[in-house]
């Protein structure tokens, strides 16, 4: 019963509290802001761990279960260990070869140090994140200009009046984006900014309040216990 | 069953011609010249930091990854650049991801390097904390608490960039360069608490979605991507690589055009003859 009550309660009161503090401009109102803020930001702390442990149980039930792709869950394992390996001990290298102390070494031999470990500055996990993770995730996110190529190639097709529109206003941005669509002709960049201004920020608003009474309801529904999603389980 | 091999083939030439549309631009880049052009929802930006005097303190919110590096690197870059040269002080921060640490770091030694600035004394780093918006609301209560060490483990309260600041109230501007929700962020909490003018960076194809808050005013300018980099550049008269970018980005923006064409052909060919 306090399992599932507490909760309620606690959210319930936080919820009343903290739609009362936003009006409230004394001192005591805004320390108690930093304080419950600062709760926050712990309880985001732990939710990285908690992050890492979803990671790391998904994968070994990939491996486990032998599932297809199961050997990319093996690379990620062994990626994860490296980065906590050198994460936490920052002068890995350094003890496997052991940095020459410049004032008693020559600079060339600090330079061959660097050449041999390929360390410029800052630690192993810096050069992990240099040269892995950023080009990685360069990579990654690139190929996704080739897919909208291909796309594009196949879906934006004149089919009906409003598919004409959305293909046309498509061409305008494309071009206005670019010095080309002024080379072409100098009214394309304005309405390339007519496209955004006006049709375009009418949309988006549209959809900002509507999200937005949207989060109104569901927050109401959460501090008033009608939803009950976040407490897990099956009730 | 018979098109599918058909557009296999389709593909991986689309796949081919957009890599030579990046390849060749950047190999024979000195003989593409593309005039310089601006718009006003960059140019604000650029108004909005000439505007500030010497000495004014600034957040700059680096919330990207690696992902988006080369997209947004080079108007973080533009814009460290300028502020550095009109002697402003940055507070350099992300609520974005711890990796976002890394590049901010990175980006903030370089352009200190070309522009002869001091960490501590003409900027400070600060390490990444998780919360997202709860961080944007302790900075609007205390910047000491909710930061008490920079990135280098130094106490912020000894650090002379932040003399006379304590809260967000305190600053006269903030940018947010972002490849997520964190300029929504800033939007609702950092400007709604602050009261600071704030301008927003993001890549191209999220700017779309921040031009409702431009009308509004909760945004002074808009950065979208390379483009509007390339712009900035040009404006602060530092032309670098965000222009150089600007060549294969022209020239795949014109190939994926005459893919829309040459599909509309073919798809009104095909329907014609039923």
């Amino acid at each position: 019963m306090i399992k599932r009550q507490l909760p309620l309660l606690i959210a319930f009161a936080m919820g009343v509290i903290f739609i009362i503090q936003f009006f409230i401009p004394h001192q005591i109102s805004q320390d108690l802001l930093t304080w419950v803020n600062k709760w926050l930001m712990i309880i985001g702390g732990i939710s990285l761990l908690l992050g890492i442990y979803s990671l790391l149980n998904f994968h070994y039930l990939q491996i486990f279960r032998n599932k297809p792709g199961w050997g990319f869950s093996l690379i990620m394992f062994f990626s994860f260990l490296i980065s906590v390996v050198v994460g936490f001990t920052p002068s890995l290298i350094n003890v496997i070869l052991p940095l020459p102390e410049s004032s008693v070494q020559s600079a060339e031999q600090v330079k061959e140090w660097y050449r041999i470990t390929g360390l410029k500055d800052g630690s192993s996990l810096d050069w992990i994140f240099r040269h892995g993770i950023t080009p990685l995730s360069a990579t990654m996110f690139s190929i996704i200009g080739f897919f909208i190529a291909s796309a594009a190639f196949r879906a934006f097709r004149a089919r009906s009046l409003e598919a004409t529109l959305l293909l046309l206003a498509a061409v305008f941005i494309m071009l206005g984006q670019t010095p080309l669509g002024g080379m072409l002709w100098s009214g394309i960049p304005d309405i390339m900014t007519w496209i955004l201004s006006t049709p375009n920020t009418a949309a988006k608003r549209a959809i900002l309040f509507g999200i937005a009474m949207g989060s109104i309801s569901f927050s109401l529904k959460i501090i008033f216990g009608i939803e009950r999603a976040y407490l897990g389980g099956k009730n | 069953m018979t098109s599918e091999p058909k557009f296999h083939i389709i593909r991986w030439v689309i796949f081919a011609l957009v890599a030579l549309a990046i390849i060749i631009p950047v190999i024979v880049s000195e003989k593409i010249k593309l005039p310089d052009t601006s718009s006003r929802v960059v140019k604000n930006i650029y108004d909005k930091i000439e505007s500030l005097p010497a000495g004014s303190p600034i957040i700059l919110s680096i919330d990207f990854d690696p992902s988006s590096d080369e997209e947004l690197r080079p108007m973080t870059m533009a814009i460290l650049r300028h502020v550095f040269r009109k002697k402003l002080r940055v507070i350099g921060m992300t609520i974005w991801s711890p990796q976002s640490s890394g590049l901010m770091g990175d980006i903030f030694t370089t352009a200190a390097k070309m522009e002869n600035k001091q960490d501590g004394l003409d900027y400070v780093i600060m390490p990444f904390k998780p919360g997202g918006s709860s961080v944007i609301l302790n900075l609007s209560q205390d910047i000491f608490f909710t930061y008490p060490k920079d990135y280098k483990d130094k106490s912020t309260k000894e650090l002379p960039v932040l003399k006379g600041i304590r809260t967000l109230k305190d600053m006269k501007y903030a940018m947010c360069i972002s490849a997520g929700n964190a300029v929504d962020v800033w939007i609702v909490y950092g400007k709604e608490k602050g009261k600071m003018p704030l301008g927003a960076g993001c890549t191209a194809v999220m700017a779309t979605d921040y031009y409702p808050y431009l009308q509004s005013g909760q945004l002074v300018g808009l950065m979208g991507g390379i483009g509007a980099a390339a712009q900035y550049e040009s404006l602060i008269g530092e032309k670098g690589i965000a222009t150089e970018r600007m060549k294969p980005q022209t020239v795949v923006h014109s190939l994926i055009i005459i893919l829309i064409v040459v599909g509309n052909i073919v798809y009104f060919t095909r329907r014609r003859k039923g």
